[in-house]
């Protein structure tokens, strides 16, 4: 008979159900477990940057007060910050308890930072006490040997502001003390001030005669005039510029222009109007040389550093900086390295070369700043300097951040 | 008298829950054409974002004037101090940082490889010169599905750095700032 077979099938379907539902269970619970997954990783990525930021935000504080009292010792218990859960500890260590070789006169500051799940992360950083190292750039023009003539001038300008609001604070410097190292013809002017160097002989702003073939180190002759005139409590020191090997590719660029990837090279030439494209990065050139109108392009707001061993000839083309940023543009001429620059309308950048010549003529108008060891100027060449220069120098430049009293050698994420 | 074979109301009900409750979920979880390249383009962002955080950590630890982009091959390359991420820098005793090597990030056949060229010593910034031309062997693949590396100075000291993969026809961009610090 069926009948009890069907009483006892009875009921067959739910279990049947059920077992197909614990399948499907499963499978849920695999994709799920792939979501949760994602889910902690951002999780953990979020108490990673609140933890970092809490980190630097107590060097911040530390670095602070460290440079208003080199004697400040940061607390030694966690602080809060505010409106936020995170915390920070910063351990100042020096000598043998720092956790790597400290160089002269250094200190390791090291921040813990922790959020509230107790993720925590380290920043640390060294510092030097006391010494300043200053921008490289903080003189419109910076020689042991400057000579003004045929209505020569130099001012400045705040990029920050814009390149048509002259300001004075165009100082120049020489290190030198010899007589005349800085010469001025009738119809030249410094707008800022001239400091020579420790020993110096100085004389006034205008002086009511010619100082030439005096003892002053500054030469002015009639109507030439800068702001006053100081020495220097000490020698300013300019690193050479290290020798970087050229390369053996030497380019010659026609009047179709040539777009060039940062690298080593060795002479470029431009001729007939051709265009140069630079972009972002560093290049060494064993010379360069423009031609027939030929243009120098830097495309694009990234810096560009330019080595030059030997001779930079600019006297027949351009030079055209598209970010109008000074910083973004360096030439870095190495030691015997001679420049002749023509700027065209337009020209930002910042020439470097303390042990090399620079010549300027025939109405070039450089935005930036200069450092050489000769420089010459004449058919009405002007320099206007960039006063953001000296806030916010070019990293290659740079050196250390710095600040009075104190200054950043390093900074490392842990 | 027999009675008749069949289910009661409850089974019936039961069933019918069940059914729909079934019917629903297989709906969502059955591996469908668009799942796969949701899950495809999943893990390739998932692959992408810890690159992303590893060249963030080694970015801002380099130095600001030994960054160099390119375009052909796509390559981001920068100055390390630190071969691992765990070592403090070293300094020579003028307070220079030691710097130990190159580190390169390469778009080669469509993935994202990472070159290390270190020195034979330490070298202070001012000595390390321009980086070396990294070769398109070796190196480590850590985004296997890469469609482009870019990364540029979007302000002073600040590196934008974003990269782009691809998965199943479909591409995601992942962007990142870092402040480099030290010069």
């Amino acid at each position: 008979m069926s009948f009890p077979r069907i009483r006892q099938n009875r009921g067959v379907m739910l279990v049947m159900a059920l077992a197909l539902l614990g399948v499907l269970w499963f499978m849920v619970l695999g994709f799920a477990r792939s979501s949760i997954q994602s889910l902690r990783l951002a999780n953990v990525n979020l108490a990673s940057e609140r933890a970092l930021h809490a980190a630097e935000a107590g060097l911040v504080v530390t670095l602070k007060n460290l440079k208003a009292d080199p004697k400040y010792r940061p607390p030694k218990t966690s602080v809060k910050l505010m409106n936020s859960a995170s915390t920070y500890q910063v351990f100042y260590l020096e000598g043998s308890a720092a956790p790597v070789k400290l160089p002269t006169d250094a200190i390791y500051l090291l921040s813990k930072g922790i959020d509230r799940s107790g993720l925590y992360r380290e920043v640390g950083v060294v510092i030097k006490l006391g010494g300043t190292s200053q921008s490289l750039l903080n003189f419109a023009v910076f020689s042991s040997s400057l000579s003004l003539n045929g209505g020569s001038s130099i001012d400045s300008y705040d990029s920050k502001v814009g390149p048509n609001v002259i300001g004075d604070k165009a100082s120049v410097g020489t290190n030198s003390t010899k007589p005349g190292s800085i010469e001025m013809a009738a119809g030249t002017s410094i707008r800022g001030e001239i400091q020579v160097g420790p020993g110096g002989v100085v004389g006034d702003a205008r002086p009511s005669r010619p100082t030439t073939k005096t003892e002053n180190t500054v030469w002015k002759n009639w109507n030439a005039w800068s702001g006053a005139e100081s020495t220097m409590a000490q020698v300013q020191e300019y690193p050479p510029v290290e020798a970087l090997a050229a390369g053996k590719v030497d380019l010659d660029v026609k009047w179709n222009g040539k777009d060039v990837e940062p690298g080593a090279y060795g002479e470029l030439k431009a001729n007939g109007g051709g265009e140069v494209r630079l972009t972002g990065g560093t290049y060494v050139f064993e010379s360069i040389k423009l031609n027939g109108g030929a243009k120098l392009t830097i495309v694009g707001d990234q810096p560009v550093t330019i080595y030059v061993k030997d001779e930079l000839d600019m006297s027949n083309g351009t030079v055209y900086n598209s970010s109008e940023t000074p910083r973004n543009l360096i030439f870095m001429l190495e030691k015997g390295a001679e420049a002749k620059l023509t700027g065209g309308a337009k020209a930002f950048m910042v020439v470097y070369g303390p042990e090399a010549e620079i010549s300027m003529s025939g109405g070039t108008h450089l935005y930036g700043a200069v450092v050489a060891d000769e420089i010459s100027m004449t058919g009405g060449a002007r320099i206007h300097y960039d006063e953001d220069l000296a806030r916010t120098p070019p990293g290659v430049l740079g050196g250390g951040s710095s600040s009075k009293g104190l200054s950043v050698l390093s900074w490392q994420h842990l | 008298m027999n009675r008749p074979q069949g289910m009661t109301l409850m089974e019936v009900v039961v069933y019918c829950a069940l059914l729909s409750l079934f019917s629903v979920m297989m709906f969502l979880t059955l591996p469908t054409r668009q799942n796969q390249a949701t899950l495809a383009l999943q893990e390739a962002a998932q692959e992408a974002a810890v690159a992303l955080r590893k060249i963030s950590q080694e970015l801002a630890n380099s130095s600001r004037s030994h960054v160099v982009t390119n375009k052909d091959p796509q390559s981001l390359v920068f100055l390390s101090a630190v071969p691992s991420d765990d070592r403090e820098f070293a300094y020579f005793s003028d307070g220079a940082i030691a710097w130990t090597g190159w580190v390169a990030y390469l778009a080669q056949d469509g993935k994202l490889v990472r070159h290390w060229s270190p020195y034979s010593a330490p070298l202070a910034a001012s000595k390390v010169g321009l980086p070396p031309s990294f070769q398109t062997r070796g190196g480590q693949a850590i985004v296997k599905s890469l469609s482009s590396i870019s990364a540029a100075e979007s302000a002073p000291k600040v590196w934008s750095v974003s990269l782009t993969v691809a998965a199943d026809g479909s591409q995601i961009e992942m962007r990142t700032a870092v402040e480099v610090r030290n010069p």
